[in-house]
């Protein structure tokens, strides 16, 4: 069959009304727990999963699927107007994001997330639609070598995302590398750092710290200062979402970046719409001609997090479906989803069942432009969120983080940990040191440790396998530039402010 | 104290039940939603499992059922959670070779006894390991693998889905009644181990037959043997590992359905037939069988049996192969 | 004195203290292993050493760096023990009393601390949040959380 034949195979599954009714009230339903902070996508697909026998195969994962990207456009909004991100893929974009929202931009934040979030989506799916069948060997030629000196990309690029104090950036990654390690070790099932609690077997659940770090510490530190008064009426009218000129201008190429980093991360296994925001967020503070900007508003800092989290969602769906590898959690629930009814998930998906395959695909399109649609209505509703007197939201927000987190895994420890990781976060925030580093090395740090193990094991201990092995040594040459050209920065600028009272 | 009295009622009741055997299905038995646990999250080879009985349990019988999945320490928070509930036949879960019969021996603070905490109400399926490899690898069957193995120790690199799984333990008893010294690299799934697989990254790949299966029909990987007794009807060209000189060996990731122990003996045979007229359905026969897994079935005694031998079993492997945990 | 960043000095003595434990733990409990063959131990040993280090070096540089003047900042004691009792007292409820006494619980105490609330008000928004987490979660998502249960 040509590709036009299956185009067209596609877009008659995906536009049958019974496809398209599920393909709706997955997008409907991802996007509005996306908006609620605590459920994560994985509980959201978890909770909607006994549907599945219900449905039809291909009707089933459609609207798995589209909760899986629904989930990632409403996310962002509890982000940006609340401070408070609705999954840890979206921790990211409040950096930027709330800032704008006090500065009566919040409307505009939500516009432009919702276009980078299509946009994103866009790439990832054409990149689907394009490569789905030949990208298998790429995928393959990474080994846990090349994850190691990816993550290490990772964290030497990130080590500064928050701006302040490298050597704060830097602690707060290993604190949070050192909670990462907490649990089993995958090596030889030791349990570290749990004194003896059944629940920390597992580790610590990256919803409770995430919810923690940032969902609780700004309840605190927002209760009594925060106030209604303080929004503007007219910036929740629907002309105050207009973006400027020098907005459009500005988000670009940020969209283009995040697209492909967002992408390139989504078709790795292990790798996600989290790790992919935090670098395309990166990335973009690395390369921006007034970093100081970030931080303080810089619409760059939310397009670009927000179109890698989307491509990345679709393009994680690339080895998913081509290769029959599940990526993350998420996809192997998809994968299952398929099992049910009876249909073996692997590489021979796409040949045996075409009907399936690109009716799905061809859904993304139209999930797409339903959130698209669906949204940007919705942006004058959640913009009024914020004329609801604080007191009256922070206990309702307080409450959907309790119950989002416990339903992860029905633990009530795990609700225990938010409390913990609330006052850590508060008390790191009222001292000057950033939370989303720790974040970053809780996601990256059991990970490289993961790879660097498995990399000693299958190279016998030696260390040369990272620099014998192509692709991982062109990411640690780049890591080099990237660390040489930020000691460059930092001791450059230094000079010049030292001239001066000299002269 | 009280507890004890429960337990003797319990036990004592399990011995009159061999009276009341086929009673046939009680309809009106469960007078309340039953809670299914599955110790697992959602999506994974358990939970799937569980959802398909449940769901055709409720559709034969009418019965209301809620499934919680209860993930957490390789499935033992779940189970203890179980083990802990009432004992009336409402509240139930899906436990498996590892939490059942491994753990225990693996692990030396697991919160339940799997012979005295739980009343065995029916096995449910199978699954064999399958030993694979990428496509241009040099070995050829399961004998060249053994005998490279013999020549260099250390030389051959295996893949698991983790350490203290079936596969590890397998392919350690393997290695234990064959004299050999293999290199263990433990992954976290499926998805990276595969993936290496394939690239010829590492040696060999022993995995539960459902999860590779879809590779090896693809022909991405090729399956060495596979560790049940006989042959699997999915892959009829695979050899086991027994006909390679090791008379007796087979090792399986099997299901059981649980609950806490004390059950009265005529709900334990309600349930009982509920699961085995529902594992007795074409459909859900079909759909598990096609990928790989054999359903078991059987009484409620068959299973108790099964599980003490299954527990001595593996507390033998896990001795001989030295693998342990804190 | 008072001009050297002295918060920054006790913040790094308290990593280096950290990263010192942490090693320390780790080297103790866990075995370090070989590098081709790591033990559980080998890399939080060596995290471990990573964080006293730059605890030592983020304490240095304040002590040889003067910067203005710093004041310890003011906790909000009240908002925060409320908040984290809230929350608390959602986890040891959840499970045991259902999800009613639980909401009530995190919205009712943590409500308070805000100054300005009344009690009337406390009681109705924690109603409704009731009713809404009920119509979210057991309604449209069929979560199943149990809501009421006597735990005696």
């Amino acid at each position: 069959m040509s590709f036009a034949d299956n185009l067209v195979l596609g877009l008659q599954t995906a536009l049958s009304w019974y496809n398209f009714f599920w393909c709706f009230a997955g997008v409907f339903l991802g996007t509005l727990l996306g908006v609620i902070p605590g459920i994560g996508v994985l509980a959201a697909i978890s909770m909607l999963f006994p549907l599945t026998f219900q449905l039809d195969a291909t009707a089933a994962l459609i609207m798995l699927a589209g909760i899986w990207y629904g989930t990632t456009y409403g996310g962002s909004t509890a982000a940006i107007l609340l401070n408070v991100p609705g999954s840890p893929a979206n921790a990211i974009t409040s950096l930027d994001g709330y800032p704008m929202t006090r500065q009566g931009r919040g409307g505009v934040a939500l516009l432009m997330t919702t276009v980078a979030s299509f946009f994103g989506g866009s790439v990832g799916i054409i990149l689907l639609m394009a490569f789905a069948g030949t990208i298998s060997s790429y995928a393959l030629r990474f080994s846990s070598a090349e994850y190691f000196s990816l993550m290490l990309l990772g964290l030497v690029a990130a080590s500064n995302i928050s701006g302040g104090s490298i050597i704060k950036g830097l602690i707060m990654v290993c604190l949070g590398v050192m909670f990462g390690i907490v649990g089993s070790d995958i090596y030889t099932g030791t349990r570290r750092f749990d004194f003896g609690i059944l629940d920390l077997a597992d580790g610590i659940n990256l919803i409770a710290l995430a919810m923690g770090l940032f969902g609780v510490a700004e309840v605190i530190a927002s209760v009594g200062k925060v106030h209604a008064q303080n929004v503007d009426p007219d910036s929740v009218k629907f002309s105050a979402m207009k973006p400027t000129r020098d907005d459009v201008r500005r988000s670009w190429f940020p969209m283009i970046r995040g697209s492909a980093v967002g992408s390139f991360f989504g078709t790795l296994p292990g790798t996600g719409p989290s790790i992919a925001a935090f670098m395309a967020y990166a990335i973009e503070r690395r390369s921006a001609k007034e970093p100081e900007r970030f931080g303080k508003g810089a619409i760059e800092g939310i397009m670009a997090p927000e179109s890698a989290n989307n491509a990345a969602d679709q393009t994680s769906f690339i080895p998913t479906l081509a290769l029959g590898i599940p990526g993350s959690a998420t996809m192997a629930l998809m994968l299952g989803a398929l099992m049910i009814h009876g249909i073996a998930p692997g590489p021979q998906l796409m040949t045996e069942q075409p009907s399936l395959f690109w009716g799905l695909v061809m859904s993304f399109w139209i999930g797409n432009i339903l959130l698209l649609i669906l949204n940007i209505p919705l942006i004058g509703l959640w913009v009024r969120l914020l004329m609801v007197p604080y007191q009256w939201l922070f206990p309702a927000v307080l409450m959907f983080i309790c119950i989002g987190t416990y339903s992860v895994n029905n633990s009530a420890f795990d609700v225990l940990l938010v409390a913990l990781f609330g006052c850590l976060g508060y008390g790191l925030r009222a001292f000057g040191y950033p939370a989303a580093p720790m974040l970053l090395g809780f996601v990256l740090g059991p990970m490289m440790e993961e790879h660097f193990r498995r990399a000693m094991l299958l190279s016998r201990g030696d260390l040369a396998t990272f620099i014998d092995r192509p692709i991982s040594a062109t990411v640690l040459a780049f890591t080099a530039i990237i660390l040489l050209w930020g000691l460059k920065s930092f001791i450059l600028p230094k000079k010049k402010t030292a001239t001066p009272p000299l002269a | 104290m009280k507890l004890n009295i429960r337990r003797m009622t319990g036990a004592a009741l399990l011995v009159t039940s061999a009276v009341f055997a086929n009673t046939g299905l009680a309809q009106d038995f469960p007078g309340g939603n039953i809670t299914f646990t599955v110790p697992y999250p959602p999506g994974g080879g358990t939970d799937i499992m569980a959802r398909l009985v449940v769901e055709k349990i409720r559709e034969q019988s009418g019965w209301t059922f809620v499934v919680q999945n209860q993930p957490g320490a390789g499935g033992n928070i779940g189970l203890a959670q179980v083990s802990r509930s009432a004992p009336n036949g409402l509240n139930i879960g899906m436990g498996q070779t590892s939490n059942l019969a491994v753990n225990p021996s693996l692990y030396a603070d697991i919160p339940y006894d799997p012979v005295q905490d739980f009343t065995p109400l029916a096995a449910v399926a199978t699954q064999p390991m399958a030993i694979i490899t990428f496509p241009g690898s040099p070995f050829t069957n399961l004998g060249d693998l053994i005998e490279a193995a013999r020549a260099k120790p250390g030389s051959v690199l295996y893949g698991t889905p983790g350490t203290g799984t079936v596969s590890h333990l397998s392919m350690e008893l393997l290695a234990t009644r064959a004299g050999l010294k293999l290199d263990h690299v433990p992954y976290t799934g499926i998805a990276q181990a595969i993936s290496d697989v394939m690239g010829g990254v590492v040696d060999i790949y022993i995995g539960s037959l459902p999860s590779v299966l879809p590779h090896v029909r693809a022909g991405t990987v090729r399956a060495l043997a596979v560790t049940s007794p006989d042959r699997s009807s999915l892959l009829p060209d695979v050899p086991t590992v027994a006909s390679f000189g090791f008379d007796g060996f087979e090792t399986a990731d099997w299901k059981a359905i649980v609950g806490p122990a004390g059950i009265p003996a005529e709900r334990v045979e309600t349930l009982n037939a509920a699961i085995n007229a529902a594992l007795a359905d074409d459909s859900l026969r079909a759909v598990l069988e096609a990928e790989g897994s054999v359903i078991l079935g059987g009484s409620a005694e068959d299973l108790a049996s099964f599980l003490a031998e299954q527990v001595k079993l593996w507390a033998e492997v896990v001795e001989a192969s030295g693998a342990s945990v804190n | 004195m008072a001009r050297r960043n002295l918060a920054d000095i006790i913040a790094g003595t308290i990593f280096v203290v950290l990263g010192v434990a942490v090693a320390h733990y780790a080297a103790e409990n866990y075995p370090i292993g070989t590098l081709r063959r790591m033990g559980p131990g080998m890399f939080p040993m060596w995290l471990g050493i990573l964080i006293a280090s730059l605890g030592g070096l983020l304490a240095l540089t304040a002590w040889l760096r003067s910067e203005d003047e710093w004041h310890m900042p003011e906790l909000p004691w009240r908002t925060v023990t409320l908040v984290v009792a809230g929350v608390v007292a959602f986890s040891l409820l959840v499970k045991s009393a259902g999800l009613i006494p639980a909401v009530l619980a995190v919205a009712g105490i943590s409500s308070f601390a805000d100054k300005t609330v009344g009690i009337v008000n406390v009681t109705l928004l924690s109603t409704i949040l009731c009713a809404i987490a009920f119509a979210i979660f057991n309604l449209a998502l069929g979560m199943g959380f149990k809501l009421l249960e006597w735990p005696f």
